[in-house]
């Protein structure tokens, strides 16, 4: 099992005493598998993600386990758990701007990882970084390699982010709210150019949105979180159809659908 | 985002009595604001009362701080001169800062030639020694403290516009600037009624910071002679009269308005980074 | 724009027009102009060319004087993205509202009081929050409020900018109730701006798709989605997940879209 998270409790400490934001989850990420972890604002889907590498404020406590391939991040060593994060995990945000410096070239930014973290010498790490940004479907790597963040578009950057991800060849990808920040023709390319190295690398996914839509068609199981819990979890073409709980039903109810759809 | 994430990236809770720095510099201020407003009462003896008996005379319990070359107490003198001292830097911030951000909030808002002019004018101000200005200013109006207060007024309000702009522009970029257009309110109702107020507290946090830098430049011109003019024991001017003693060795006269100058504009400092974070943290 | 007749808004080469109580949703990707339409119409850009009328008045100059300026107040307002920027944060529920209302009629007292209470219910807004500040406010709330004030000139359109963009689900799903409700009982015409085609299905009548700039294709929403004519309006009802949807396939979509608008 790639990443499995068991009865994960989290607190973080406030003046008036301490908050708890997760209650006991429970999930598991095979290899080749892409899981959706839906919910509103709020819920607990990005926490959790992050608790899973262990990205939380000192002050908190946490308990339960969490393993990725593994290897318990909660207890392991520093060595142990700067591996977990540089190799075997990589994460992708909303906001690709945000994860890459602008005054850098993406090239530099690409190779960044390889070099500095995994030892990799620099030519050999170029030429990686142009087969990565050919993988996610960029024409002409090589002039792409040179050009600044800003030079390029939402969609566009995103797969830079996604090629820097795989650079690594991590066994795990995370994704929070990956694509939200796209139009939907973007979105929709940037997830084909995402599955093709998910399913190709047959790594597994944590898929965080709040799409339901999305992660129903995305998805091959999809968990829905409410307060801090998985309230259910559903296979992702039957997300609609086979809702038992109460709160994934209403979720479900208040997601306006399109008609018509499907030419 | 989620709240559990903006729980992540939440700084810890800053409270007022954060720091004994912090502390220790509030209640200092505190004391010499007292002092000032109570000197006439608290003060041993009157600030120009003139002693041949007792010239130069040490720190000691007569005289807390010493006396000066006409036997004055040097102490008294400190807590009346901060009268002048502490206001001057006021009136001077005040004029200033009415100048300063009605300029820069029209530069913001209007863009285009007026905010090309402040540009070219702060430009030269940076490029041109402050000093220099308020001397060509005080050349032409005479000396004396009112003229002192006007010039670095003058040289103050292209500084406090420049910062107003930047301030200005990030807020008038909110839509609720956008949202108060659509309500019919003009222009200048806009700005006066809800962009300034919002600008406020991140103004406020750095006119007190200002405040110490005021204090320094109008007791270097009463010290240099263009400011307060004697009898007055403003303090840039005390450290100047007493500069006839150090060569005989009586360093108290200098040495002690010296300290109080220096030490009010640290605790100024001090207190004003933290008021300013404490200011602009509100947001949630 | 009074009742029945149908007014006409237009902007260069975007013309549409729209009835009291009717709902159009713009629909778009990111620079497809559908904001610079929406800002147009509220007066704060200023078309290079056209005009845009509001029962039968032109509204784009950007008019000077107390009376032009609340006069296109009580026309036409609208209601932004962000809920939390688009409130001035100094400003409690109630005096936001009675700003609003007192800038339209010189309310004062119990009048003004009840105007307010009026206002927070047209969208169910808990009397409690009152004297709440819009940092105490949830998401859902604060849109509520904006949507309040922007009624309070009693306007004849209203412009929603993505409004319901950044809610959850069910928040928004209460949100456009409300405006349905508003649109039945007020006669107040939308105009929904956003890049969801799912939401707009949910409150528009009709619909105007934009591509770069420039209106593609517009008629009743049900029509468009089912039997779209423009490539670029099928590419965007092909993109949007649900059943059946495929990343790849929408990718070669977009390739081929895109290889034909090079050709052109």
């Amino acid at each position: 099992m790639l990443l499995e998270i068991k009865n994960l409790q989290l607190d973080f400490a406030t003046p008036g005493g301490s908050t708890r934001v997760l209650h006991g989850v429970d999930l598991h990420v095979e290899r080749g598998e892409v899981v959706g972890l839906v919910g509103e604002s709020g819920s607990g889907k990005s926490t959790t993600v992050r608790a899973a590498l262990r990205l939380y404020p000192q002050s908190a406590s946490c308990t339960g386990t969490v393993n990725v391939n593994g290897e318990n991040v909660l207890t392991c060593g520093e060595d142990a758990l700067h591996s977990v994060r540089s190799r075997e995990v990589a994460m992708i945000h909303q906001d690709p701007r945000g994860s890459l410096n602008p005054v850098r070239r993406i090239g530099d930014s690409l190779t960044e990882r390889l070099v500095h973290v995994l030892g990799v010498d620099k030519f050999a790490a170029r030429a990686k970084g142009t087969e990565l940004l050919r993988a996610v479907g960029l024409t002409q790597p090589e002039k792409r390699m040179r050009q600044y963040p800003h030079e390029f578009s939402g969609g566009m950057l995103q797969r830079v982010v996604i090629a820097a991800a795989l650079s690594s060849e991590p066994q795990l990808i995370l994704a929070d709210e990956a694509t939200s920040a796209l139009d939907v023709t973007t979105q929709a390319e940037v997830l084909s150019v995402l599955r093709e190295a998910q399913r190709s690398r047959g790594l597994g996914m944590l898929f965080i949105t709040h799409d339901l839509h999305l992660a129903a068609a995305y998805c091959d199981r999809v968990y829905v979180m409410f307060k801090g819990r998985i309230v259910e979890e559903l296979e992702g073409n039957n997300l609609f159809a086979a809702a038992r709980e109460e709160y994934t039903r209403e979720l479900l109810s208040a997601v306006p659908s399109l008609k018509g759809q499907r030419l | 985002m989620s709240t559990s994430t903006t729980l992540i990236n939440a700084p810890r809770k800053r409270t007022m009595g954060y720091g004994a720095a912090f502390n220790t510099c509030l209640g200092f201020l505190v004391l010499v604001i007292l002092g000032a407003v109570l000197a006439p009462w608290i003060a041993p003896y009157a600030p120009d009362e003139i002693d041949f008996s007792a010239i130069w005379t040490s720190p000691g319990a007569g005289h807390l701080f010493g006396t000066d070359q006409l036997g004055r107490d040097i102490f008294s003198r400190v807590l009346f001169g901060a009268r002048e001292s502490l206001i001057g830097p006021l009136l001077l911030l005040a004029l200033a800062t009415v100048l300063g951000v009605l300029i820069g909030t029209l530069a913001a808002w209007h863009g285009g030639w007026v905010d090309t002019l402040l540009a070219r004018i702060t430009d030269v101000m940076f490029a041109f020694p402050g000093l220099l200005f308020v001397v060509l200013v005080i050349a032409v109006f005479g000396k004396g403290p009112a003229t002192a207060i006007l010039a670095l007024a003058l040289a103050y309000a292209p500084v406090i516009a420049k910062f107003t702009r930047s301030i200005a522009l990030a807020e008038l970029s909110r839509p609720y600037i956008d949202a108060y257009r659509i309500q019919g309110v003009s222009a200048p109702m806009i700005c006066l009624r809800y962009l300034i107020p919002n600008m406020s507290p991140a103004l406020l946090g750095y006119l007190v910071v200002l405040f110490g830098e005021g204090l320094m430049s109008l007791a270097t011109l009463s010290f240099l002679g263009f400011g307060a003019q004697p009898p007055s024991s403003e303090w840039g001017l005390m450290v100047q009269e007493g500069q006839a003693g150090i060569i005989q060795g009586h360093l108290w006269p200098t040495l002690a308005p010296g300290l109080v100058i220096a030490a009010v504009v640290v605790a100024v400092n001090i207190v004003g980074v933290r008021l300013s974070d404490q200011l602009n943290v509100k947001k949630p | 724009m009074g009742k029945g007749r149908p007014a006409v808004v237009a902007a260069n080469k975007v013309s549409f027009d729209l009835a009291p109580g009717e709902s159009l949703g713009l629909v778009g990707e990111s620079g497809s102009g559908k904001t610079t339409v929406a800002r147009m119409l509220v007066g704060l850009e200023t078309p290079d060319s056209g005009s845009v009328e509001i029962a039968g008045r032109d509204r784009a100059l950007n008019r000077r004087g107390a009376a032009g300026r609340k006069e296109r107040a009580a026309e036409i307002q609208m209601v932004f993205q962000d809920p939390y920027g688009s409130l001035d944060r100094r400003l409690s529920v109630s005096q936001c509202l009675g700003q609003a209302l007192k800038l339209q009629s010189p309310l004062r007292g119990d009048e003004l009081q009840r105007a307010i209470t009026e206002l927070m219910n047209s969208v169910r807004l808990e009397p409690r929050l009152l004297s709440s500040f819009p940092h105490q406010l949830s998401g859902g709330q604060r849109q509520r409020l904006a949507i309040a004030r922007a009624l309070a000139s009693s306007p004849k359109l209203l412009v929603l900018d993505e409004a319901v963009s950044a809610l959850d689900v069910s928040v928004q799903a209460q949100i456009l109730q409300v405006l349905n409700e508003i649109r039945a009982e007020r006669g107040i015409a939308l105009l929904f701006v956003s890049h969801d085609l799912a939401v707009i299905q949910e409150v528009s009548d009709k619909v105007m798709v934009m591509y770069r700039g420039d209106p593609i294709e517009q008629g009743i929403v049900s029509d468009v989605l089912q039997n779209p004519q423009h490539d670029y309006t099928k590419l965007l009802i092909s993109s949007v997940p649900g059943l059946g949807w495929d990343p790849d396939e929408v990718m070669a979509r977009r390739r081929e879209f895109d290889l034909l608008q090079s050709v052109r």
